[in-house]
């Protein structure tokens, strides 16, 4: 298992520079935005020198690179720094939206994996069929589908014209349930509070059916392509020539060796999850950290922007780290 | 007698060819009908000229906004500034990634090793958020802005892409016999390496002006794109956001489906060209 | 009765324009615990009669006539579920190359246990103990039946795709190039291990490969086949010291002889034909040093000569 340590120990290795960088970016890129997140708090007609205090007290005014070091030495501490429209501690203020964010995440996911894998095998089992074409059709068509519009024809039709399910948000405000993880589910799962799960699941349905359908078509292409490959390896023929059934071939050989490698594009496609998360959030007025983004731009809430980012930097780099190290345990000719 | 020649060649190529075909005839179509824009459009995009919120009629084909502007015509010079955004930002990846690819592919040692490490960190982190940051630090409105804001998250695909084709074509003989022949080595990079690896890139290019299309609607959809009234098609759907429920449906749903065309389009073509240039070993 | 008839199989390959003629009529026998060669280019067909005979053609490839009767029932005709259980348990095969046959996610003993438990009802446990002596009868040390296919070297994959195959004691084995992929010395002892084990099971074996000189350490009879064609049928020696056809004759003399120390090494000039357009006649007779007027026009028949069978009109009755 030698090998399986060394290459943990790498990986990590090489994601500390690489958040590194993201952080040291973000902070001077930052500071070139245009507007003063201290006029944004006290409001443009606020007395010079109150701003000025004001400067002073949030330590605005001490030369860029001492704020820098400031703040790497905050980050490893685990102080984001403290919001300056709010005044409470980013972190906090991030960790207070992550779950909703993540809820979203695990569904829409669920939901294109689904669709994907059981696509896509189904398109290389029956390759050069029409059922083969209308999966590849559905690939290209779902990607290309605008999350914001795809999500308002959904809530067009099942919540404005139909009225089966829940225009936006997250829940109904008062049947929220008592928060131990933050994942609304799971939390009304716990404390058995059906009519949360009620809620929650039907406000779940349409953001997360939104961004799974549309992530779903390179599940399919990728399912599909590497499934046609595996379907002409040697090992498959030689499994049928062993009499063994059909559909065993499918899963236990072909499927498992699929999924392999689609484990490592998982890695990769998280960074689109966060990213569709942020359209569908603001279509669905979802209260999580996309929508909390966008908010503090509007404020330029430096030190919540900031955080942000690197917490979508760190959630990227952490997620990739365990998809490769699952991977590695996973693959026998790795750990081997 | 060449066309028929021509002709065949196309059918047997199959599937990919008639993917070209049909992507590159809808991209056509929407270039053609964004730059005809002045003589097809029946209203001016940006002023009100009827009562707002009407919905389609044979006077306004895809009726009228919360302003009162025509939505067709809106729909049609909104391609505009969605291919010019798109176009102005592939062209700036490109510049940018390509030759930095080919640098520290050739180059190697420590330059490669720092560019490497910054491109795969902007790689890994999710495209639209960082255009949405780099948008909200340029300021919003300019078109140059917004094109800079998509560009620098796509320069880093064509970076590793061109330095991965670098690499193993560095130690090839053709670039050998040409240092023989004392060629310089930017002339190596440039004339003799560059060509071998344009295929690729147009691939990398067909899907970086779909998804640059897909990331300028968000950009001006999430109000960090253009500034109204520029029409966009993007920008429009956030304005008809806000009356979806009420149920004026011809507020977003034809904006959306231009979105759509037009990156569907562009896929089909990019989906196309990949299977022509890279055919998979096909079963006799 | 025989264990195998083949009679007038026909196997076509689907090809843009027409059909890929792999496998034209062609007439086998093979009896219980004989053992048969199979000879041929790449191309003659001989992979496809095998995979024919397991039913594991590709989907462009049909059976489009002809029988094979197995143990009394025609397999051209059986459906689907049946086959199922007559490959690996009644009709086994191994195949070229050991590193791609086998699924590198699953453990040796693991592809044992399935092929087993597909066809009986045992647990797992059992199966698992029968698996580890199965790999003991080839050779192979129990215990590594925990290991993964990328574990092992060449010669032990290839013997543990024997114990796999031979698992359930078939009545018939199809080898299909087992040795070409490995080194001379391992061939010698799969070769050896193959011999052994049919002795003792009583086996049938087809033994397939495009060396001859391979082919007649194993097999009684060997048969050879161009293009689509089975040329000629005799017992090992007939061919070995008295080749018939001029295809044969070729083969033969193409292999090096250690004992000749000026030997030229002889090849047959040209190449296979095209089989979506064969050659009218004789398929071999662009090839053939005593190509006559007649072997341009019709196809020879299969020729009846003593106990041997000749596909060639130089052997009409009369001329020999």
């Amino acid at each position: 298992m030698a090998g399986l340590r060394a290459f943990i120990i790498s990986r990590i290795l090489l994601t500390i520079p690489m958040i590194f960088i993201l952080l040291t970016v973000v902070f001077y890129v930052l500071r070139m935005m245009p507007g003063d997140p201290v006029i944004a708090m006290l409001g443009e007609k606020a007395s010079p020198k109150l701003i000025e205090e004001m400067r002073a007290k949030l330590g605005l005014n001490r030369p860029l690179i001492y704020q820098y070091i400031d703040y790497v030495i905050g980050i490893l501490k685990g102080d984001f720094g403290k919001s300056t429209w709010t005044q409470r501690p980013v972190l906090q203020e991030i960790l207070d939206r992550f779950p909703a964010t993540l809820e979203l995440a695990i569904f829409a996911t669920l939901i294109s994996l689904g669709i994907g894998v059981l696509g896509g095998a189904l398109a290389a089992y029956r390759e050069n069929t029409v059922i083969d074409l209308l999966f590849r059709i559905i690939g290209i068509v779902s990607y290309s589908l605008f999350i914001p519009w795809f999500g308002m024809i959904l809530q067009m039709v099942f919540s404005v014209k139909l009225g089966l399910l829940p225009l936006s948000s997250r829940i109904d405000p008062l049947l929220r349930p008592r928060r131990i993880t933050g994942l609304y589910v799971i939390d009304s799962i716990i404390t058995g509070d059906l009519k949360a799960l009620e809620s929650a699941l039907a406000h779940l349905i349409l953001p997360s059916v939104t961004l799974g359908i549309v992530l779903s078509g390179i599940y399919i292409r990728l399912t599909r392509n590497n499934m046609i490959e595996i379907l002409r390896q040697d090992f498959i023929r030689a499994a049928r020539a062993r009499g063994v059934g059909e559909s065993t071939v499918l899963v236990r050989h072909a499927l498992k060796n699929t999924l392999i490698p689609l484990l490592t594009m998982m890695g990769l496609q998280f960074a689109l999850l966060l990213g569709g998360a942020v359209l569908t959030e603001t279509t669905f007025s979802w209260p999580g950290m996309g929508t909390f983004l966008l908010e503090r731009i509007d404020y330029r809430d430096f030190p919540a922007i900031q955080g942000t980012i690197v917490f979508y930097g760190l959630l990227v780099a952490l997620v990739s780290l365990i998809v490769d190290i699952f991977y590695a345990y996973i693959d026998p000719r790795i750990r081997y | 007698m060449k066309f028929k020649g021509a002709l065949r060649e196309f059918k047997r190529a199959g599937l990919p060819a008639y993917m070209c075909l049909a992507g590159g005839t809808i991209l056509f179509v929407i270039i053609l009908i964004s730059l005809l824009a002045p003589f097809i459009a029946p209203y001016d995009p940006i002023s009100s000229v009827d009562r707002p919120l009407l919905p389609p009629s044979r006077k306004h084909l895809m009726g009228t906004d919360l302003h009162g502007r025509d939505v067709y015509s809106r729909i049609i010079y909104g391609g505009r500034v969605v291919l010019l955004i798109s176009a102005l930002s592939v062209a700036i990846s490109l510049t940018a990634g390509v030759p930095l690819g080919l640098l520290s592919g050739y180059v190697g040692g420590i330059l490669d090793r720092v560019l490497s490490l910054v491109m795969d960190s902007l790689y890994s982190f999710p495209g639209i958020i960082l255009a949405i940051a780099i948008a909200a630090m340029l300021g919003s409105g300019n078109l140059l802005n917004i094109a800079i804001a998509i560009a620098v998250v796509y320069i880093p695909m064509y970076f590793r892409m061109v330095r991965g084709q670098v690499l193993s074509l560095k130690e090839s003989l053709f670039v050998e016999a040409a240092r023989a022949i004392g060629a310089s080595d930017i002339t190596i990079m440039f004339t003799y390496i560059l060509p071998h690896i344009l295929p690729a890139i147009v691939v990398v290019l067909s899907l970086n002006v779909a998804d640059a299309i897909l990331t300028e609607a968000g950009l001006s959809f999430l109000g960090l794109g253009v500034n109204p009234p520029t029409p966009d098609w993007g920008f429009d759907l956030r304005d008809g956001k806000r009356y979806l429920p009420s149920g004026y449906w011809w507020l977003i749903t034809f904006p959306g489906l231009m979105i759509i065309i037009a990156v569907i389009g562009i896929t089909l073509l990019g989906e196309g060209l990949n299977d022509l240039f890279n055919p998979r070993l096909r079963e006799s | 009765m025989p264990l195998l008839e083949i009679r007038g199989l026909k196997v076509y390959y689907r090809a843009r324009d027409g059909w890929v003629k792999a496998v034209d009529n062609v007439d086998l026998n093979l009896e219980r615990g004989e053992s048969l060669g199979l000879v041929g280019e790449s191309g003659s067909g001989k992979s496809t009669l095998a995979l024919a005979l397991m039913k594991l053609l590709p989907p462009q490839a049909r059976i489009l006539g002809g029988s094979i009767i197995f143990k009394g029932r025609d397999l051209t005709r059986l459906p689907e579920e049946e086959y199922r259980k007559i490959r690996g348990k009644e009709i086994s095969m191994i195949f070229q190359d050991p590193m791609t046959s086998f699924n590198p996610l699953m453990k040796i003993g693991d592809h044992i246990t399935e092929i087993i438990m597909a066809h009986e009802k045992v647990s797992k446990g059992e199966a698992w103990e029968r698996a580890e002596k199965l790999l003991e009868t080839v050779g192979i040390p129990g215990e590594r039946a925990r290991d993964y296919p990328h574990q092992f070297s060449g010669g032990m994959r290839q013997r543990a795709m024997i114990a796999i195959a031979l698992a359930l004691n078939p009545d018939l084995l199809i080898a299909d190039e087992p040795t070409t992929a490995l080194d001379v010395i391992v061939q010698a002892q799969i070769l050896d291990l193959i011999r052994k084990l049919k002795e003792k099971m009583n086996m049938a074996l087809l033994f397939i490969s495009h060396d001859i000189s391979v082919v007649m350490e194993v097999a009684d009879r060997i048969g050879v086949m161009y293009a689509g064609h089975l040329v000629e049928l005799a017992d090992v020696y007939s061919i070995a010291e008295d080749p018939l056809h001029p295809y044969t004759k070729g083969l033969i003399r193409s292999i090096p002889n250690i004992l000749l120390s000026d030997q030229k090494l002889e090849s047959i000039p040209g190449s296979p034909p095209d089989l979506s357009n064969p050659p009218p006649g004789c398929r071999f007779h662009p090839r053939c040093p005593y190509a006559m007027d007649i072997c341009k026009r019709e196809e020879p028949p299969m020729i009846k000569v003593n106990d041997r069978y000749v596909k060639c009109f130089l052997y009409r009755k009369g001329d020999r």
